[in-house]
């Protein structure tokens, strides 16, 4: 189906883009506190993204500690708009 | 990459699983009220300002009080959400949001010179009040509704 998506399909990088899809940039650390899983998890999920250019990712030091803060391209929010509007007319088509 | 369609529970539960996601974020790291307040109280302020300056009077003065807290709390509540690992967006990139702003602004810009326009044309003295009143209370509901400005916080 036109606008599915399967890169963003999978659950966890669904929920990746839509926490995305609400702000500028997230933090590495929220976005894993949110899903709950582990850092090469989390990882992993975000190299696929960064892949297929749907996210970038900046390393920032903040009061000494480095920070990966993580957004949502122009290209990526495309797609996760796509892919939503693709679920809500599978529920309803018409 | 092809993958079979998602039956219709399966595409519900993504879009559950979406918004739950999203108003997870939305609602658990939303600023201290003593945060949000005075950000809505200094915008009201300055409208009321705008309302009744004539001339230099004390009024004008207002205004730039109310610039200055208005800046400095906008600038803390960016900063709160900075530490919990949230950049919020000023200008919102999705089109739904930038539509809702385009309004949002046009009121704003219709309170901020009815309240002038109504007292020194027509003479309604309360204009200003309940002008900025209403500014500031739409400011509040605002944050409430896109405390990130981007996406809407639903009513459970």
């Amino acid at each position: 189906m036109a606008g599915l998506d399967p890169i963003i399909h999978a659950p966890n990088r669904l929920k990746i883009c839509a926490m995305l899809a609400t702000s500028a940039e997230l933090e590495f650390r929220l976005i894993k506190g949110q899903l709950d899983v582990s850092d090469s998890v989390l990882s992993k999920q975000l190299k696929t993204l960064e892949d297929a250019e749907y996210i970038q990712t900046k390393k920032r030091t903040q009061n000494g500690r480095p920070r990966t803060w993580i957004s949502l391209t122009k290209k990526g929010l495309r797609a996760f708009e796509s892919h939503v509007l693709a679920l809500k007319q599978i529920i309803a088509p018409n | 990459m092809t993958e079979p369609t998602p039956s219709t529970s399966q595409a519900k539960d993504a879009l559950g699983a979406i918004r739950d996601s999203q108003q997870t974020l939305l609602t658990e790291y939303t600023p201290s009220v003593l945060i949000r307040l005075p950000i809505c109280v200094s915008f009201a302020a300055i409208l009321f300002g705008y309302g009744m300056t004539e001339h230099e009077n004390n009024w004008a003065l207002a205004i730039w009080v109310g610039a200055v807290y208005f800046i400095l709390f906008t600038a803390l509540y960016a900063y709160s959400y900075r530490l919990q690992g949230i950049k919020i967006r000023f200008f919102p990139r999705s089109g739904k949001s930038e539509k809702t702003n385009i309004y949002i602004g046009l009121v704003f810009a219709l309170l901020s010179l009815g309240s002038r326009y109504l007292r020194t044309e027509l003479g309604i003295e309360l204009a200003p009040h309940i002008c900025s009143f209403a500014a500031g209370a739409l400011f509040f509901w605002l944050q409430s509704k896109f405390p990130t400005g981007e996406i809407q916080v639903e009513d459970k």
